[in-house]
């Protein structure tokens, strides 16, 4: 069986460090090792990077079905129904990179918003806000994550 | 744009530029130039100097540091150096360990970029991962004694006193949180590295939440952090370099910055790999007289990780752009970016 990238890339990750310690120049030795680490990075990520981002695309989509019935902001509620109804048509990880920008920015008016209301669904809302991005931070999770 | 300059011919226009400003002390021999790593906002390099004079006579050899404005923009646009070397200078013979300055330069024609010199502090590390290893477990806790104190006694000394009040720009000291708050959400935004939620979120809370005015108006490092101090096998910090964020502010800004959980490397228990939270804070107040403020330190704890996103938002443009090659930029955007999401959430009681 041909080496796979996750293999490949996960290798040259290992070979970094040993080719560095061999390198005269302080700085190119850092740059090395960062390089290394760079790499371990995206051998970890290259596997799930689609499913993370096809997961919480849905996930910031479905908080978006819950706030429009909190959100009294006409033009914010039209943003938030458009994009709640959205599908992803390309599974290319640039495009899936590029619709998950544009819904963290709408989450960002959203959770801007929804801290400005006071009633029970509001708070509710905030909380489930408050989840989903502690959730974000454990889908990006790499092993050199310190907290 | 200032022109890159290699290594050798640096070599040769440094010799020329020392021997331009001291004349007097001969001809200057520059050996062993090496860029190294750091130093992010500016190229530094560490080289040996040696006199030669007319009649042939050789001075004995001086380790000393270029501090090199980089070809682009570095991770902090708006740092000035005529401010860090004036920092520096005037701690000379303080409390707070700092090398000797030599020649500070704004013209780019000498060496392609403005830049100064400084003395180089040997026999030292900066490499916070050592304070897991012999000989330096064995004097961990007098590292953290000594760093933690040397930052108790920068919030004591007196900016007026020292000449940098006429030097850095002067707040209101009710004014402070709201001037850097406003700084690096700027630095934030102008740099973006898409859309951060938790870091707007934080930034609102820390608007929602305004500080009551600090004790006194210190003198701010700015990045008081593994790797910019250096340390003996004796246990002592020796030398508190990369001064290019100092500013005039609230002396908390400085010892919140230095408990962010990025700076653990090993030890996750403890503070910048050398102590637990409350001892480190208690070094602090011990050495600068003060008491601290719980809930104004959870505040600049949060503005420290808007401050650190702003930092490597930074740096990450630099390297997408083009301007530098450094990994170390990409590194920090990937991966201390997310430590201090969480960081903040735990802060916010969120995580």
């Amino acid at each position: 069986m041909k080496p796979g990238l996750i293999e490949v890339i996960a290798f040259l990750a290992k070979e970094m460090p040993a080719h560095a310690a061999q390198v005269e120049s302080p700085f190119l030795r850092k740059q090395l090792g960062a390089t290394g680490m760079a790499l371990t990075i995206i051998s970890q990520e290259i596997d799930r990077a689609v499913p993370r981002r096809l997961e919480e695309n849905a996930a910031i989509r479905a908080i978006f079905r819950t706030a429009l019935s909190v959100v009294t902001d006409p033009a914010l509620e039209r943003s938030l129904a458009e994009e709640a109804l959205r599908q992803e048509d390309d599974l290319r990880l640039s495009s899936l990179e590029a619709e998950n920008d544009r819904l963290r920015e709408l989450l960002i008016q959203l959770h801007a918003c929804v801290e400005t209301i006071s009633n029970p669904a509001a708070y509710a809302l905030n909380e489930t806000i408050w989840q989903e991005l502690r959730l974000q931070t454990e889908r990006r999770r790499t092993s050199f994550l310190k907290i | 744009m200032p022109e890159p300059v290699g290594l050798q011919e640096l070599n040769e226009r440094l010799s020329a530029y020392i021997e331009f400003k001291s004349p007097e002390e001969g001809k200057a021999i520059i050996g062993g130039l090496q860029r190294l790593p750091g130093g992010s906002s500016r190229e530094m390099y560490r080289f040996h100097l040696r006199r030669q004079s007319t009649g042939g006579e050789e001075s004995t050899a001086r380790a000393l540091i270029l501090r090199k404005d980089p070809p682009g923009q570095g991770l902090v646009a708006a740092s000035e150096r005529r401010a860090e070397f004036g920092v520096i200078r005037a701690l000379r013979g303080t409390d707070v360990p700092v090398p000797d300055v030599f020649w500070l330069e704004e013209d780019a024609a000498h060496l392609g970029a403005p830049f100064f010199v400084l003395a180089e502090i040997t026999g030292c590390e900066t490499n916070g991962a050592l304070f897991s290893k012999l000989p330096y477990s064995a004097v961990r806790n007098s590292i953290a004694e000594s760093k933690w104190s040397i930052l108790g006694k920068l919030a004591r000394l007196d900016p007026e006193t020292l000449g940098l009040t006429s030097l850095l720009p002067v707040t209101a000291p009710e004014e402070c949180w709201q001037r850097e708050l406003a700084f690096w959400e700027t630095m934030v935004e102008n740099n973006r590295l898409g859309p951060q939620p938790i870091t707007s979120a934080t930034i609102r809370y820390l608007r929602r939440h305004p500080l009551p005015p600090p004790h006194r108006l210190s003198i701010v490092h700015g990045d008081y952090r593994t790797g910019n101090f250096l340390f003996g096998s004796d246990g002592k910090v020796h030398g508190v370099l990369d001064w290019e964020m100092a500013h005039l502010g609230d002396p908390l800004e400085d010892l919140a910055y230095s408990l962010s959980r990025q700076w653990a490397l090993g030890d996750m228990t403890l503070r910048g790999n050398l102590a637990p939270l409350e001892i480190a804070i208690a070094q602090w107040e011990r050495a600068s007289g003060m008491v601290v403020d719980q809930e104004a330190l959870r505040w600049w704890r949060l503005f420290s990780t808007v401050k650190c996103q702003g930092l490597w938002a930074s740096g990450a443009a630099g390297w997408r752009s083009g301007l530098t090659p450094d990994m170390v930029m990409v590194m920090a955007a990937w991966s201390c970016g997310a430590t201090h999401e969480r960081e903040a959430l735990e802060l916010m009681d969120h995580l």
